[in-house]
């Protein structure tokens, strides 16, 4: 069956409203890389199994890969590309840097939507390690990525108490 | 200013933290059809007729073809021709008479959108006689059916040895014998693989995106199957998402894809889904291999007989029998073995063909090897440290010729102290406290084990490299290499050595690679090389570059050499700075001046060796006999790392892996030939909760003799020895009641294992 | 990796669904979380011509406590029941709402957890399922709709084989009812698998009470061993009665091995070796908790 039915959605896309024509059946991220632009839309194995995809819908990390483009309808979708907050997303990607949490860079915008959940929620490292496990990756043996959110949960936790 | 041995930030990363870089997936040409490609369901048939009608005229469908519409085309070649015989064991682009493996490539639909050609794909049927599949090694075959195949599904014996095998065993005090197999598993990188033809005009070449590993070989090989002038195909490597020796070998796709790009004159594009991924990517390991050891009272020795089966898939692909050559060559690792004999047979089974990955031939030989290692220790009653120290072969005896040849090269272990190293790791990570902690752990009633294995690797120099660095017109340096980023940061590492050689900062340098127009040869990355090689070419051109700096400067400053000094971003003559893009500037004005370009070339005789130790420490939970790895050190001598960290970071991804191949990663397949692991659900690979405590010792004593830095490869000494070590610490936390000789060690294996001794130790439960 | 074409239906209320669902009958499918429908999609092993998405329904997706019973809205995703912001204003009993949030913790992962709802769960009928076990000790309800009316089935004779149910095309589930258990149970919840990270290939869930250091009385399930989770009776009937400590016992091995053994759900040794694993943690969880 051909797709002679495509439907007129709307999202906030990094901010920026979006207003698209698309077929009931593309994933939001094969929508938000071929229609939107969006190199870090990475399809990993479009079964929900390995997180390259993850995404932030309403403020929680997504599977693309599992959600069609025409359920986003309205919602508001962050990308590594620009996560909520500006300083947490320099701060994300410095102790990405820092600590060799990327190598070939393709599980890498998963992992951060699951960090940036991670910051806003203000979960325990405990937490954050269960919730980084819902991603995989191949290169780095995960122990620099898990480096580099407790980084960021520690120097979070010291602005907290700080003056 | 010393830039080697620096670990600075790799020059990788903003890209990729800003995803401004875009990966194969997400590139499109103007014009654009897709490739969906239609698959074997079979694991073993005749193939009678594809039928395609409906196909061909479904909505958006340009074009439909099947083996028989591209039976010109030869079958993928070997990069390397070990016995011609072998030739007729090469994979054809497309199925033509037979189905030998469930996905095999059988058709493929180009179509103007990538749902509309996987739509038509469905209305393709294939028409076959389903034949019973040939699943094992050793297996009769019908004669009828298997023509190719000698009576047997043997295809391939290889034979090495030295010295006299048959007077040692007839002299020895024990005669030690183990069986060992390791299932197959593969890479899978994360990023599946994918390519892009985007053809040049009149059909007299291509492009071709999504490139990695080795584009030279490949552009030759594209060549040659699509009988272009080798000037004509194009290889453009962008990012690729992970390789670990299965991304980039030429694979029936990219040839289809380039094939249906020249015939349509439209870029073409295919990505592979997963579970086509795990069908389709080259599988690994799947060997058994016998050992029988001569071995004196004292626990030396005297002998090793080898006899390796491997279960190589339905073809020999780009790497024909390799994994299988390699496996023989390293088995003796770090270790003297007088006389050695090993025999590699090579079997071809209705599955997915199988090649390299990460650290191939040779995690399967030490797996084997350091299970010899401690069965010897258990049956003479010694430490299993103590029985690799009497076989280590001595500082004195490097370089150490073993008398044999990998893949047609002499094996030569070209420096470094094995004993010193055990040392150094056993003081480093402290083993007798190890073992201590374990112990009393165990008495108090946990299952806690430690295992040591120790490993050579090798670094591939079999191929030359060439290395150009350019002034480009921005006043950046590029630094031109045809070898391959698949992650590891080889830019960063690359950029160091240049920056090292003529004294400038980092970001002056952009590497340019991958890009076959840009460069006229590269070996590539496999084996640990580009560091190595394309450094040492890299290194070689920057003194060339440099010189010839020096000299275009003073000619065009009117000023002799002696008064130029190189500095920050340029260079400085008599006080005055020039900084390099200015330098660009006037070499383009002057009618006498020719750009400044140097290039160089480097090759090596012999391969260099790194080799270094691993110690795991695990604990198995008595009741439900899953395996947690706590703990995991690695001593290595890289010879002189460029990066220090980026080296740790191979060496932890590396052993991640190697845990995840000692512990769950299995490709199975049913009675009849169809996979069952075609998906991440199914082929378990490690997650975050799985991460041991980690600790990785550099160590750089022995600088490799075989380049002018010095240097030895960082990729595969992070996976090779982790089954060994898994498996030790597995049979230590048992007591050594249970010997376990296969991976991967799951709970389910553990448990079959357990079940064969009748000490109890199956009913833990009872013990409380 | 692309799936077959499909229309796409977003109802805006129960009513508008049920209707889709009479029209298309077979040819309609319901995403709810879509965790399992549409990896099943995208590998084309499903190929709904209409889709009826139900994720706008905002009735479906409703906590309650009625007369003592818990009521669960078919679209509340699997996350809501490991936070306490979610699911506190229902003042559960804290083992029952402490229970709830570790078995829902189990199911998948994070983002998983935020789209997968327990209605779909429970319809899919998969003998791995977290709720499907729960369902089974606690002798849930569940409330099943369609354009002709409305019926309460029990979900032990709802389930008819793994992935099995009496479902209708036309039906829809859109609610799930357990009583409330009394405060003075104590639960344990145990699952084992044959390789790390995989869903579990058994499972347990234990509730008791105990009355001077004796277990009064006991449930207990198991699951993923077995086509559908099932109640171990005879185990039951031989805890009842006696001393908690026996939950360490040899004995209680071996009735627990014996109990698992008559369900024969799984003929290999080291699934039931598991499923006794896992019965025996559960129950020891329970006695300790």
């Amino acid at each position: 069956m051909e797709d002679t039915e495509l439907h007129t959605i709307s999202f906030t896309l990094n901010g920026v409203t979006q207003r698209l024509r698309v077929a009931a059946r593309r994933s939001l991220t094969d929508v938000l890389g071929q229609e939107c632009g969006m190199k870090s839309a990475h399809m990993g194995c479009g079964q929900g199994d390995c997180g390259s995809c993850t995404v932030s819908v309403d403020g929680v990390p997504i599977r693309g890969c599992l959600l069609f483009a025409v359920q986003a309808d309205g919602a508001d979708i962050r990308t590594a590309e620009a996560l909520a907050n500006p300083d947490s997303l320099a701060a994300i990607r410095n102790a990405f840097k820092k600590h060799r949490a990327i190598q070939c860079g393709y599980c890498t915008p998963g992992f951060m939507v699951l960090a940036d959940y991670i910051l806003r929620n203000e979960l325990s490292l405990d937490q954050a390690i269960q919730t980084l496990s819902a991603n995989l990756c191949r290169c780095t043996g995960y122990s620099p990525i898990v480096s580099a959110v407790a980084d960021l949960l520690a120097a979070r936790a010291e602005r907290g108490s700080g003056p | 200013m010393n830039m080697i041995g620096q670990s600075i930030d790799r020059v990788e990363d903003d890209d990729l933290l800003q995803a401004s870089t875009r990966f194969v997936g997400s590139l499109a040409f103007e014009n654009m059809l897709h490739m969906h490609v239609v698959r074997s369901p079979y694991a073993h048939a005749r193939l009678k007729n594809v039928t395609v009608g409906k196909a061909a005229s479904a909505p958006g469908v340009v074009a439909v073809w099947t083996g028989n519409d591209i039976r010109e085309l030869p079958p993928i070649g070997f990069r390397r021709i070990p016995d011609r015989d072998l030739l007729q064991h090469r994979q054809p682009v497309m199925a033509l008479d037979e189905l030998r493996y469930v996905g095999e490539p059988a058709a493929i639909v180009l179509a103007t959108d990538p749902c509309l050609a996987e739509d038509a794909g469905r209305l393709i049927a294939i028409n076959a006689e389903i034949r019973p599949p040939v699943l094992d090694c050793g297996t009769e075959t019908d004669a009828r059916t298997e023509a190719r195949m000698r009576g047997s599904n043997e295809v391939a014996r290889i034979e090495k040895g030295y010295g006299d095998v048959e007077a040692a065993f007839a002299a020895a005090e024990h005669k030690i014998s183990i069986s060992c197999r390791l299932a197959r598993q593969t890479a899978v990188p994360m990023e599946t693989r994918g390519a892009i033809a985007v053809p040049h005009p009149a059909a007299a070449g291509f492009d071709l995106y999504g490139a990695a590993k080795v584009p030279h070989a490949n552009r030759q090989e594209l060549a040659r199957i699509l009988s272009l002038d080798i000037g004509g195909v194009v290889l453009r490597e962008g990012h690729a998402g992970g390789g670990f020796g299965v991304r980039g070998e030429l694979y029936p796709e990219d040839v289809l894809v380039a094939f249906a790009a020249l015939r349509l004159g439209r870029p073409v594009k295919w990505i592979e889904d997963r579970s086509e991924h795990f069908l389709a990517i080259n599988h690994s390991r799947d060997q058994t291999i016998h050992l029988n050891a001569a071995v004196s009272k004292t626990g030396i020795i005297a002998a090793l007989r080898a006899r390796i089966t491997t279960d190589q898939g339905a073809y020999l692909r780009t790497h024909e029998i390799k994994v299988s050559d390699l496996s023989c060559a390293f088995l003796p690792g770090p270790y003297r073995i007088p006389a050695y004999q090993a025999t590699a047979t090579v079997h071809l089974t209705n599955k997915t063909p199988c090649g390299t990955y990460r650290a191939p031939g040779r995690f399967e030989a030490t797996f084997a090897m350091e299970r010899m290692i401690d069965a010897i220790a258990r049956t003479l009653e010694l430490d299993p440290v103590e029985v690799r120290r009497r076989n280590l072969i001595s500082a004195a005896d490097m370089p150490f010729d073993r008398q044999i040849e990998a893949t047609g090269k002499r094996v030569v272990y070209d420096s470094g102290d094995y004993l010193q190293t055990l040392d150094t790791a056993i003081r480093a990570f402290d083993l007798p406290e190890l073992r201590r902690s374990a112990e009393e752990r165990r008495q108090r009633g946990e299952c806690i084990g430690i295992g040591l294995a120790m490993f050579v690797e090798k670094t591939d120099t079999a191929l030359h490299e060439t290395a150009r660095l350019e002034l480009a017109a921005d006043g950046k340096i590029e630094i031109v290499t045809g070898t391959s980023s698949l992650g590891q940061g080889m830019e960063t590492a690359l950029a160091q050595i240049a920056a090292d050689g003529l004294g400038f900062p980092i970001d002056v340098f952009r590497i340019v690679r991958g890009q076959t127009d840009r460069i006229s040869q590269s070996g590539g990355t496999f084996a640990s090389r580009t560091t190595v090689m394309a450094g040492s070419a890299i290194h070689e051109a920057s003194r060339i570059f440099r010189r010839k700096l020096i000299e275009t400067s003073a000619a065009l400053l009117g000023a002799t050499t002696e008064v130029i000094t190189l500095r920050r971003d340029g260079c400085c003559i008599n006080g005055r700075n020039v900084a390099l893009s200015e330098l660009r500037a006037m070499i383009d004005a002057s009618a006498h001046s020719t750009q400044l370009i140097a290039e160089a070339d480097f090759s090596s005789g012999a391969m260099a060796c790194p080799y270094g130790v691993h110690i795991a420490q695990v604990k198995v939970d008595p009741d439900d006999l899953s395996v947690t790895v706590e703990k995991y050190h690695i001593a290595y001598e890289i010879g002189r790392a460029v990066n220090p960290d980026l080296v740790k970071a191979q060496l932890l991804g590396g052993a991640m892996q190697g845990i995840g191949g000692a512990l769950m990663e299995e490709i199975s397949f049913s009675s009849d030939g169809q996979p069952l692991t075609t998906s991440f659900a199914d082929y378990v690979t490690p997650r975050i909760v799985d991460v041991p405590a980690f600790e990785i010792l550099l160590l750089e004593d022995w600088p490799s003799p075989t380049n002018p830095l010095g240097l030895k490869g960082a990729g595969e000494g992070g996976i090779n020895a982790a089954g060994a070590a898994v498996a030790a610490a597995v049979e230590d936390a048992f007591a050594a009641k249970i010997a376990p000789r296969r991976l991967p060690i799951t709970p389910k294996a553990l448990f079959d294992l357990l079940s064969k001794t009748d000490d109890g130790l199956i009913s833990p439960l009872r013990r409380r | 990796m692309y799936p077959a074409s499909f229309r796409y239906h977003r109802p805006s209320g129960l009513h508008h669904a049920l209707e889709l669902l009479s029209r298309h009958k077979a040819d309609a499918a319901i995403l709810a979380g879509g965790q399992s429908l549409v990896p099943r999609m995208n590998l084309r092993q499903a190929t709904p011509e209409n889709i009826v998405d139900l994720n706008r329904i905002a009735d479906l997706s409703k906590l309650a406590v009625v007369n003592d019973v818990l009521e669960i809205g078919a679209m509340v995703r699997h996350q809501s029941f490991c936070c306490e912001a979610a699911i506190g204003f229902l003042s559960l009993p804290s083992g029952f709402a402490e229970l709830l949030g570790r078995m829902a913790d189990t199911i998948g992962n994070l983002p998983i957890r935020l789209r997968g709802t327990i209605g779909g769960s429970l319809a899919n009928a998969s003998p791995k399922a977290q709720w499907a076990l729960l369902s089974f000790l606690l002798d849930a309800d569940i409330v099943i709709e369609n354009a002709g009316g409305t019926r309460c089935e029990r979900y032990t004779q709802f389930v008819k084989g793994d992935g099995r149910t009496t479902l209708k095309p036309d039906d829809l589930i859109t609610n799930v009812r357990i009583k409330v258990p009394p405060a003075e149970w104590r639960y344990g919840f145990a699952q084992l698998a044959p390789q790390p990270n995989r869903p579990a290939s058994a499972f347990a869930l234990v509730a008791i009470t105990l009355e001077d250091a004796r277990v009064r009385d006991c449930r207990i399930a198991i699951g993923a061993c077995t086509p559908v989770p099932c109640r171990l009776h005879a185990l039951e009937d031989w805890l009842s009665g006696r001393r908690a400590s026996v939950s360490g016992s040899d004995d209680l091995v071996e009735i627990a091995a014996a109990a698992v053994r008559q369900q024969g759900g799984e003929s290999q040794p080291y699934i039931e070796h598991l499923a006794v694993v896992a019965t025996t943690r559960a129950i020891a969880q329970a006695v300790e908790c």
